[in-house]
């Protein structure tokens, strides 16, 4: 107990506090003290004590612990962190305690807690961080002067766990920090709300400079307003111009792999391309319903199916359905099914498939329905008759 | 202010109305003004909860989870657009995006296969294989990054069969009986037409129209070395290779 030394709780340079715990009883050796349920604070040189009536703390040097152990707590007893401790420098300040004949503390935690708190203390032990030289967690060994030692699984253990231990506790900051923003959030949704009612109830008076200001905030936030898009749909000046870059970046492989190319690989062309600062796929989406508004040399196109592509303007519907049917008038015999198009013409499987089928809505092909799967060929009907 | 009848009356209330909207269009400006100033604010505040833990949602896979359930709860979608503060700040983005590329890659190089239909766990695996330790994705990551696939038209989306999950990339919807059978088909593994019928109470003709269609997809296979013709469903190999 003649360790304790009476102090301020200012801190010295350097000296960052590692965590605090409350409802801590100090022993003198197996003996209890009178210094009872108080916040003990743990920084990386010392451990401060401190009751909430007075304005002083006692503090315990790091350097002096040689080695901490745990006693679990029992119906009679809270849990405890056994301190053994080495011989007190002369130059230490006045104590509580001139003098005492035990050479250990202990620290009983009334609220629990003490198993997180051994992890802390020992990591903060193990780093030194009074000599100013912040080392590695884990010393194996290296200690002088009889420190517990660390080797072992058991010391590898114990750095694992303090290093979970610190990540938790940026966790828990984290979520403190999340809870307060999304606060925030939520009041901005709401006021948007009312906003987007105004705009409804009062359609012809809000200015348009003001309706486009709004929808970039909608779009700034992540909010989908259905009041706002159904009146001047999703697209935003962003869009237009995403639907540019898109334009001048895919109009070579668009021509190149036959005119057409699939919304989904537009997609991760775009991202691939960029590398940073993603498009998000409703993004491509949006971008791409402009680009007929715009009049670029890419457009897109839904089939009946719900299959988007991009596909070069112009292209003649004409062209493709008679190219299909090439396809279709040199496989006679056997019919040509989506994989077989896809594989000899180089297209997707999804794309090769609505060719099939436009192809056979303009009645240039038939369709062969069976449990060898669905086959076509041109349309002799209309052809020979 | 009581009503009463008359052309008075009537002029008093459409002044009365008149005031009013006035009010309420200063109301509306000023709740822009606030909103702007709103907008500002919140910036800085995003700005700073980046500055300290937007590694912590790269690393973090149940952080990130917690984030989207909260943005889910206030009715903000953090991912609907890359220009959005939270893609610009926290870079959410970019990782959803990656992994939606990763996903569209991945369902087709393996198409050709299993017919577009993908179980959750193996693209967990496949797609965790290729990336560091502490950058590992999680079931929820996958899923939401599909979730917003769907609106590209190549009919993602991600289907529960019966205990587990898969990624479907085929457009067009699959109809109820499709997906029973194809719940059945992963508990079994493989089956006839009549088994099925049997085990699922349908009449034969019933079950070979569905498994038709699924086989004309490519979802399904047939045997038909064995007598009766035996299905199988690439899809749920690897079930079956764990189970035994």
């Amino acid at each position: 107990m003649d360790r304790w030394y009476w102090c301020n709780s200012s801190l010295t340079s350097g000296e960052v506090v590692s965590t605090t715990v409350n409802g801590i009883r100090l022993y003198d050796g197996d003996k209890k003290t009178g210094y009872d349920d108080g916040r003990l604070t743990l920084t990386n040189h010392r451990l401060l004590w401190r009751h909430e009536t007075q304005s002083s703390s006692l503090g315990l040097h790091l350097s002096l612990v040689v080695l901490v152990e745990e006693e679990a707590g029992s119906f009679t007893s809270s849990p405890k962190l056994l301190l053994h401790l080495a011989q007190p420098p002369h130059s230490q300040p006045a104590g509580p305690v001139a003098a005492s004949s035990n050479s250990f503390i202990k620290l009983s935690f009334k609220h629990g807690g003490y198993s997180s708190f051994h992890q802390v203390l020992q990591k903060a032990i193990d780093n030194h961080g009074w000599e100013k030289a912040p080392s590695l967690p884990c010393n194996y060994g290296k200690q002088p002067g009889g420190k517990a030692i660390h080797t072992g699984i058991l010391g590898i253990e114990r750095a694992i766990q303090a290093k979970q231990e610190e990540t938790n506790q940026n966790i828990s900051h984290a979520f403190e920090d999340l809870k307060n923003l999304m606060g925030l959030a939520k009041d901005m949704v709401s006021l948007s709300k009312s906003i987007s009612n105004k705009i409804k109830e009062r359609s012809g008076d809000v200015s348009a400079d003001d309706t486009t200001q709004f929808r970039s905030y909608l779009l700034s936030l992540g909010i989908d307003d259905p009041v706002t898009r159904e009146a001047f749909g999703s697209e935003t000046q962003y869009h237009h111009n995403l639907a540019k870059e898109i334009t001048q970046a895919l109009e070579d492989p668009v021509k190149e792999a036959g005119g057409v190319m699939l919304l989904s690989e537009v997609y991760c062309r775009i991202n691939r391309a960029r590398g940073l600062q993603l498009l998000s796929p409703e993004d491509v989406m949006h971008a791409c319903h402009v680009m007929k508004k715009l009049g670029l040399s890419l457009n897109l196109h839904t089939f009946e199916s719900g299959v988007q592509v991009v596909q070069i303007t112009g292209l003649d519907q004409e062209k493709v359905v008679e190219a299909t049917v090439e396809v279709l008038n040199c496989h006679e015999v056997d019919g040509v099914s989506a994989g077989d198009l896809a594989r000899d013409c180089g297209m997707p499987l999804l794309l090769a498939q609505e060719r099939l089928l436009q192809a056979e809505q303009c009645a240039k092909a038939v369709r062969d329905e069976s449990s060898e799967g669905l086959r076509f060929f041109p349309n002799l009907f209309f052809s020979r008759s | 202010m009581r009503r009463r009848a008359g052309v008075g009356a009537i002029q008093r209330q459409k002044i009365q109305q008149d005031k009013f909207k006035e009010k309420g269009s200063e109301i509306q400006e000023n709740q822009l003004e606030q909103m702007t100033l709103q907008m500002e604010k919140f910036r800085e505040k995003l700005e700073e909860f980046a500055a300290k833990h937007k590694t912590e949602i790269k690393k973090n896979p149940q952080f990130r989870k917690q984030f989207q359930e909260m943005c889910a709860s206030i009715g903000v979608d953090p991912l609907a657009s890359g220009k959005g503060f939270w893609c610009e700040m926290l870079g959410v983005g970019d990782f959803y995006y990656e992994l939606g590329v990763q996903i569209v890659e991945l369902c087709v190089a393996t198409s050709h296969r299993n017919g577009g239909v993908i179980s959750l766990e193996e693209a967990l695996r496949r797609l965790n294989h290729r990336r560091r330790q502490d950058n590992q994705i999680s079931t929820d990551d996958l899923v939401r990054a599909v979730k917003k696939l769907r609106v590209l038209g190549s009919g993602m989306e991600v289907v529960a069969t019966g205990s587990s999950q898969f990624i479907y990339s085929i457009p067009g919807e699959l109809s109820m009986d499709h997906t029973t059978l194809l719940q059945h088909a992963e508990n079994v593994g493989h089956m006839t037409v009549s088994s099925a019928a049997s085990n699922l109470g349908w009449t034969q003709e019933r079950v070979g129209r569905t498994v038709d269609h699924l086989l004309r997809i490519g979802v399904a296979w047939r045997d038909d070395q064995d007598r009766p013709p035996t299905y199988w469903f690439p899809a749920f190999f690897q079930q079956c290779t764990t189970a035994e």
